[in-house]
């Protein structure tokens, strides 16, 4: 089809009709089971919906997810997500890559955590932990110090024919608050030259090398953290009880409540299981305000030899 | 559906005493609540609520669009709330409306709002302290319309809290008329505890259905149990959640008047000027403009 681009996020093929400018080109296009990307008509509600929320209708395999002023989204069936732009392109492919294609996974069974990854020679290395708390930081950090990031803001999780957890590949994109940055060391002319998420966002689009800092394929999760940061510091590596760590693990999946009125939180308990089966949690805790990040590394890696 | 109070204050105001005054007085333990679990009270800036109601990141959302949710996330908070354990909502905001009129806090979910409000003079001293900053900085940010908690390009874990200058944050809520208010100062609390805090009770009765309001002696034990003395000591075992990472504890001093040890006579002028018509209005300072001494 003529002015079609094909694309792989997460472990997904899309066919786009729109320029996903940050997501990496398939290597599959002729992929049957590619998901659709295109302009069009959307509604404005459900009739037949089973749960209403504030910002999205789910019904039996559709979720519409509207945003005023900016774009509506309507995820069909696992295979399709058609939006109407009611704002800028920038903001309406933002959404649509980090909010309506969350909900696409969660159609598919896959599991869709708010986190980032980077990859190690143990495997992925997954950073969970709540709004603010350093999950993209630190792993621009790691990248900075060489590692190759996997993923940032939406990390996809899904099991292998043999029940190995495998974290997918997302974008060569960091998404950073302006602090991050200065916290990185970044200065406020190199920070002009980033572009921000959307128009009026102090967020940026910190891109990495596709070729020296990304991993482009999947790896075997060999850790998951729940950063947390605190008052002091050094950084410590502290286990999460295995009473806690499903609960836990459970909690940083992206639109958990949307996931529920899908139907699809049984099967992502079934897969936060086994993932807990396999691979253990512990806490990164770091110093919260003005922390020296690089001390996170060495922790990290020391942390992860004993595996 | 009137159920839900606000408990609203400009930072470093005595929002944290009332909540554990509150949560001890709902309790009515034989221990104190512990200040890290503050039941029957809420701070509702966490982002994660935002995030879990909304189903999404919201930290990819401009202020306007995210003050546009408020009002339907406070309504779906408050029904997946049904308890009494989180009756009593914290808020640091000026009270706002959206461009089509509507309260950001709505009505149709308030029972009321307890205001507490702390001369300036000893806000400014505190503030600096919590937020790290030097004291003149605090005294510019208390006087900047635009100034605001987890203001961009800061935001982090809790959602904007704007707050225009300390005279219009006091303003914004005592000159409103949309939600009924009790208005509560600092200085009263601590000089004269238990008619203010009996007054606060009676204002928020409908909070505690199951209590007999004249309980003096369940006033006067939650009190103990609120004491700063009390608050303190459990910081300094246990610390403290909600405590800036900026600053080294959260229960300071809490003493009226420690201005006088902190500011210079140039920064206690700054403050005068910047918020005396205020400061008059509401007993900090009296007719011919002498600053009130309290205590």
């Amino acid at each position: 089809m003529p002015g079609v681009r094909h694309y792989q996020f997460h472990g997904i093929n899309l066919v786009s009709t729109t320029d996903l400018a940050d997501i990496p080109f398939s290597t599959a296009p002729d992929d049957p089971s590619s998901v659709t990307i295109r302009v069009g008509d959307v509604p404005t509600s459900l009739p037949n919906a089973t749960a209403t929320n504030i910002t999205y209708q789910v019904a039996q395999d559709q979720c519409l997810l509207t945003l005023p002023r900016i774009a509506r989204y309507l995820v069909s069936g696992g295979r399709e997500i058609v939006y109407h732009n009611a704002g800028d392109e920038q903001s309406a492919m933002l959404f649509l890559l980090y909010w309506a294609f969350p909900a696409l996974l969660h159609q598919l069974g896959i599991l869709p955590l708010y986190a980032s990854a980077i990859e190690t020679p143990q495997g992925a290395v997954v950073f969970c932990g709540a709004p603010g708390a350093g999950k993209s930081t630190i792993a621009a950090k790691l990248v900075q110090q060489g590692y190759h990031l996997l993923a940032d803001d939406l990390v996809a999780v899904r099991l292998d024919d043999a029940g190995q957890p495998q974290v997918m590949s997302g974008s060569p994109t960091l998404h950073l608050w302006l602090r991050s940055l200065r916290q990185l060391g970044y200065t406020d002319k190199d920070i002009s030259a980033l572009q921000a998420l959307r128009p009026g966002l102090f967020k940026y689009r910190l891109p990495v090398d596709a070729h020296s800092g990304f991993c482009d394929h999947p790896l075997p999760l060999a850790r998951l953290y729940l950063v947390y940061p605190v008052d002091h510091q050094p950084p410590t590596t502290p286990p999460v009880s295995q009473r806690n760590a499903l609960p836990t693990l459970l909690h940083h999946i992206t639109h958990r409540q949307m996931a529920f009125e899908m139907g699809k939180m049984r099967q992502h308990w079934q897969t936060a299981a086994q993932i807990m089966s396999r691979v253990e949690v512990s806490f990164l805790t770091y110093r919260g305000y003005g922390f020296e990040s690089d001390q996170l590394a060495p922790v990290v890696e020391q942390d992860l030899q004993a595996l | 559906m009137n159920r839900i109070f606000w408990l609203a204050s400009y930072p470093k105001s005595g929002n944290t005493w009332m909540r554990a005054f509150l949560s001890n007085y709902g309790s009515d333990a034989e221990q104190p609540v512990d200040i890290n679990n503050l039941n029957y009270t809420l701070p509702v800036s966490d982002r994660q609520i935002f995030d879990e109601i909304l189903s999404m990141d919201t930290g990819n959302l401009r202020q306007d669009e995210l003050d546009y949710f408020r009002p339907s996330v406070y309504r779906r908070l408050a029904g997946k709330t049904q308890t009494q354990q989180s009756v009593f909502w914290k808020i640091h905001d000026a009270f706002q409306r959206l461009p089509d009129g509507e309260p950001i806090f709505p009505q149709d979910l308030t029972g009321g709002v307890v205001y507490i409000v702390r001369s300036p003079l000893d806000v400014a001293v505190s503030y600096a302290y919590h937020s790290g900053i030097s004291i003149d900085q605090a005294i510019n940010w208390m006087a900047d319309r635009e100034h605001g908690l987890f203001n961009l390009p800061v935001r982090l874990y809790q959602v904007h809290q704007r707050m225009l200058s300390w005279s219009e944050h006091v303003l914004s809520w005592t000159e409103q008329t949309d939600l009924p208010l009790i208005f509560t100062r600092y200085e009263d609390m601590t000089f004269n505890p238990l008619p203010t805090f009996t007054k606060v009770i009676e204002f928020v009765r409908a909070a505690y259905p199951d209590v007999m309001i004249d309980d003096m002696g369940r006033i006067e034990r939650a009190l103990r149990f609120s004491s700063f003395d009390e608050l303190q000591k459990q910081e300094h075992k246990h610390g403290f959640v909600e405590k800036d990472q900026r600053a080294a504890t959260f229960f300071r001093k809490g003493k009226v008047g420690d201005w006088r040890n902190r500011l210079t006579s140039e920064q206690v002028q700054r403050i005068l000027n910047d918020h005396g018509a205020v400061m008059r209005q509401y007993g900090y300072l009296t007719e011919s403009g002498e600053i009130v001494e309290f205590g």
